[in-house]
């Protein structure tokens, strides 16, 4: 009896360890910080996956990066990266690694728009949510600068409350 | 181990739902197009009727990119005359651009008294000039009389709201092709968009559909060896 209650009592511990019951306020700010920043990559994600491939090329040709026989292959893989770790995220859904893949696609993002201002190209639209909304460069690089900080914050505690991690992991 | 099934259950059912909300909805927003149709007035088209390559491009006069995707076109022709027909459709941008349908209209009027090319690189090399003009009608006047047209014809075209009619159906067929940007083209079909893409994605669509036409052009005579294995 004794011997098989401890298992479980043993596997509840580490339970409660990962998942504090009720969740504390910073929680709850990550968990809106999760959701925040996985609605916004979903959202652009979905117009640009949705959108004809050569459109988003034309915006990658834009920013003079990457070479021609890349750029259809980055127009085709980084919408759906961005509606996968959007989604993800937004679910709360191995959100640590859907955190780091956002942070690292922000990151990136950051890169190409402040690239761009220092070599003095003119970006009107920068491209990020395809034909759905356009921003000038500047307010990108400011969209994703904050989206950088609250994806830092989903990461160390969006998974701690609703959502899908906790469900998995209280599988028993 | 029987929690440890569950929660593998779990995570892929997870995996499975969220990969399926993503395919759903790409799928929804992406709706239904339409291929683009190779019909315009004939006035609106250059080229062999017969060529390998046919290029649709939807354009704005009022665009700057539109203007550079012209530059790019004539190389084109310089290189393929004989084998691309260029079919052009208007997709002015009425919001950012707000001289552009006037500029449509006008290119049509010129185009019935078969100067719509003319016309048409007049507008893009003096985008400038009108784009922001308070006035953009009376510049138009002015480029039509410079060209010979029929004054008259020319202003009772303009202010006929049948040729604004003829703009807007290319616009809503543009729409329907979910043609969100100008210039766009489609090279026998493959969509293409800015200038960039149209000087190298459509030079090789271009030489793919000359390749392919030539042995119809000269079944009877079979080349030599060494001529077969020519690449141009």
């Amino acid at each position: 009896m004794t011997a098989r209650s401890a298992p479980r009592g043993a596997g509840s511990s580490v339970k409660a360890a990962a998942f504090p019951l009720p969740p504390e306020p910073l929680d709850l700010v990550g968990v809106a910080a999760r959701v925040a920043v996985g609605a916004v990559l979903a959202y652009s994600g979905l117009h640009k996956a949705a959108a004809p491939t050569a459109e988003f090329a034309a915006v990658i040709e834009g920013y003079y990066l990457l070479p021609d026989p890349y750029v259809i292959l980055a127009a085709k893989v980084i919408p759906w990266c961005e509606l996968l770790a959007g989604l993800a995220l937004a679910a709360g859904y191995l959100t640590r690694a859907a955190a780091v893949g956002a942070g690292a696609m922000l990151a990136s993002f950051i890169f190409a728009l402040s690239s761009a201002r220092f070599r003095g190209i003119p970006l009107e639209n920068c491209g990020c949510f395809g034909e759905g909304i356009h921003l000038t460069a500047a307010q990108a690089t400011a969209l994703d600068l904050a989206l950088l900080a609250l994806t830092a914050l989903a990461f160390s505690r969006g998974a701690r409350a609703w959502s899908l991690d906790r469900w998995v992991q209280e599988g028993t | 181990m029987a929690s440890l099934a569950t929660k593998s259950s779990r995570s892929i059912a997870a995996a499975g739902g969220l990969l399926f909300i993503a395919v759903a909805s790409v799928l929804g927003f992406r709706g239904v197009h339409t291929p683009p149709a190779p019909d315009a007035p004939a006035y609106r088209q250059k080229g062999p009727a017969d060529a390998a390559a046919v290029i649709v491009a939807y354009s704005d006069f009022q665009c700057p990119a539109c203007g550079h995707a012209v530059e790019t076109l004539k190389h084109l022709e310089s290189l393929h005359a004989g084998d691309m027909r260029v079919i052009f459709k208007h997709r002015p941008w009425e919001r950012n651009h707000p001289n552009a349908v006037k500029a449509a209209v006008a290119a049509e009027c010129a185009g019935r008294q078969g100067r719509f090319w003319e016309f048409h690189d007049k507008l893009f090399a003096s985008q400038s000039d009108w784009g922001h003009a308070e006035d953009p009608l009376a510049k138009f006047s002015a480029f039509a009389k410079a060209q010979n047209l029929k004054l008259e014809e020319f202003e009772t075209c303009r202010a006929d709201p049948a040729t604004l009619a003829v703009v807007r159906a290319d616009m809503k067929e543009a729409d329907r092709r979910f043609v969100n940007s100008t210039p766009t083209f489609f090279v026998n079909g493959v969509r293409m968009v800015g200038a960039r893409q149209l000087g190298t994605l459509g030079l090789k669509e271009i030489e793919k559909a000359a390749a392919a036409a030539e042995p119809k052009q000269a079944p009877a005579a079979p080349a030599p060896k060494e001529a077969s294995g020519t690449k141009r």
